[in-house]
């Protein structure tokens, strides 16, 4: 038994060596001066200042945000929605909406990106406003997960027979869906969000595409830096991935005050 | 007008009927259970009389009013499920407190009624256990609790006590039938286990494919069943024709095609006893132990019968064993094939 423990943490050791290898090598990149050759001249942290004083850059960022979580928001509230409706009035619509949902899966992003600019872009209008066309695409690309996210969590509890129970203490069947099967369901609704925005915020072909320069996001900005400087480049990824940490800590961290609140 | 009241109440899913006109009368205060096997329609007549199913047909009246078009909600009926059906994200208190917050009930008010239920099922200290941390009969209870504290007018009970294991399912038995009489609260329980409606009811309605087949209290119906299927399935009797029947013990002042006999009803001895109308020798083909009694398979003159005896030594018969099979005539009963509706 004991062997088996060692074991596991010889494992797990390695695995967190092999994940956060990379990581620590790009901020010991970006926090020293000329590096070439065996030890680097000199520590600085010229290039967080350099990155985090340049306005072009916080503008990317900011819309990084902005374009990660508002399609994560919408499709989620959708989807809640059409499960409220298919669990409660039309159970045999489920099916197609699985197959709905699915599709996006089998169609590559960038297929995706072209056939929405094609199709839109010349309308004119709102229809072809660059950002409500990012929201849609990735609304489109995040489906499958924010489906199979709600799904799962609504697939651990039994949803009709709560229901059924909420209805006989006094509750209507949409009062019951809300106050009693959407809180059963928060940590999916939690985890399919997080995935969603980690893949929008690090998304840079469909942002390109529909973007272009209309929308540039930080993704955008660090593909321009790094012909520029190696420094900066890993200054840049180290800021980006501070920051989907700092998301990943503020929801996790809501959602177990809220578990907390409810005990 | 009884308090509950199902008139001609006629449930179809597609093509198939699963409720076949049902009338049924029950009375303030009552503990009745329906009863029958898998799929014989009782739990879909319960769901009806909750709301949570649409009648076909027919009307269902409670306390004088036809509540077959009204929401589940506004009933004014409890309900306990077989799966507990506790709201995991609340707590014991939280989800004993649930319906009397749906009233806007004060929180004073709240608290010394949800005291009062946990000290009905003897659950006081557990309010602030989550269902996944309590047994599973300690979950029943709870749902118990729930759905008594919001005072219903009945109050349901759809095999509460069929996942919970036997010592406990006893227990729980004693509970339900106290809270009940304690309470005066009108109840329905709905079983397939026929010595559990033994136990807990006033009366029981016995289902069959869609329809009530018998109907009585429980010593009636175990001692008088009007068919087939009542025999078969409340005592473990034995079922035989008449025919058969009168080539062994001559002619019998029957008029069904079928006679039913209780297992233990029948004597065994060694030898001959003149204090029963019929004393036939029969061999003893096999026995099987049901705790305190032992149930012996005999063959008499070609027909098979069952027959209890209580676990005393001097009972014990051997596999091959020839003895004597005794029975009163007025324990033979007739019984007819269908039921007569």
């Amino acid at each position: 038994m004991k062997k088996n423990i060692l074991l596991d943490k010889v494992i797990m050791l390695f695995i967190s060596i092999y994940l956060l290898l990379p990581l620590i090598l790009t901020f010991i990149y970006s926090i020293f001066n000329e590096w070439t050759s065996i030890l680097p001249s000199g520590f600085t942290l010229k290039y967080y200042i350099q990155v985090l004083t340049d306005p072009l850059f916080i503008a990317s960022l900011l819309r990084s945000l902005i374009i990660s979580f508002i399609p994560v928001l919408v499709c989620t509230l959708a989807m809640i929605l059409v499960f409220y409706v298919t669990t409660l009035y039309f159970p045999k619509l489920e099916r197609i909406i699985e197959i709905l949902c699915t599709i996006p899966y089998s169609i590559q992003g960038i297929i995706i990106a072209v056939g929405v600019l094609s199709l839109y872009s010349g309308i004119g209008g709102m229809l072809s406003n660059r950002f409500l066309l990012l929201v849609g695409t990735y609304c489109i690309i995040i489906l499958p997960y924010v489906y199979r996210g709600l799904k799962n969590s609504l697939n651990a509890i039994h949803v009709h027979t709560l229901i059924e129970a909420g209805q006989m203490l006094g509750c209507s069947k949409p009062k019951a869906f809300f106050s009693i099967i959407l809180p059963n369901m928060l940590s999916g609704i939690v985890v399919s969000m997080m995935i969603s925005i980690s893949m929008i915020f690090a998304d840079f072909v469909i942002v390109n595409i529909i973007g272009g320069s209309y929308f540039q996001t930080a993704s955008m900005y660090l593909y321009k830096a790094m012909s520029k400087s190696g420094q900066i480049t890993s200054a840049i990824i180290v800021v980006l991935f501070m920051t989907t940490l700092l998301i990943s800590k503020i929801v996790t961290n809501i959602e177990n005050k809220t578990k907390r609140k409810e005990k | 007008m009884a308090f509950i009241e199902f008139k001609n109440v006629i449930k179809k899913f597609d093509d198939n009927n699963v409720l076949k006109g049902i009338n049924l009368k029950i009375e303030k205060g009552e503990l009745i259970t329906l009863l029958g096997p898998s799929g014989c329609g009782k739990s879909t007549l319960l769901r009806c009389l909750a709301g949570l199913e649409e009648v076909t047909s027919g009307e269902i009246y409670l306390d004088g009013e036809n509540i077959t078009n009204i929401q589940p909600q506004k009933r004014g009926i409890g309900m306990v499920f077989q799966q507990y059906s506790l709201f995991p994200n609340m707590n014991v208190y939280d989800n004993i407190a649930f319906p009397l917050k749906q009233k806007k009930v004060s929180k004073e008010k709240i608290e010394l009624k949800v005291k009062e239920a946990l000290e009905m099922v003897d659950l006081v200290g557990r309010e602030k256990a989550y269902p996944q941390e309590l047994s599973g009969g300690q979950q029943q209870r709870v749902a118990l609790a729930r759905s008594i504290v919001q005072e219903p007018k009945v109050l349901l009970l759809d095999e509460p006590l069929s996942a919970i294991d036997a010592k406990l399912r006893k227990s729980l038995q004693e509970k339900i039938k106290y809270i009940q009489k304690e309470l005066g609260i009108t109840t329905i329980f709905v079983t397939h286990d026929q010595d559990e409606a033994m136990i807990m009811s006033d009366y029981i309605h016995l289902f069959n494919q869609g329809n009530i087949e018998q109907s009585g209290t429980p010593v009636e119906i175990y001692t008088n069943p009007k068919t087939k299927f009542a025999a078969e399935f409340i005592g473990h009797y034995n079922i035989i024709e008449k025919e058969a029947i009168e080539n062994i013990f001559g002619t019998l002042d029957v008029n069904s095609d079928y006679v039913a006999i209780r297992p233990e009803t029948i004597q065994l001895s060694k030898d001959k006893i003149n204090d029963f109308d019929i004393c036939e020798k029969a061999t003893i083909i096999s026995y099987l132990s049901h705790g305190n009694v032992l149930r012996y398979t005999l063959q008499c003159k070609g027909i098979k019968f069952k027959a209890d005896v209580l676990f005393r030594s001097f009972t014990l018969y051997e596999v091959g064993d020839t003895i004597y099979f005794n029975i009163d005539k007025y324990n033979i009963l007739e019984v007819s094939e269908n039921a007569i509706i």
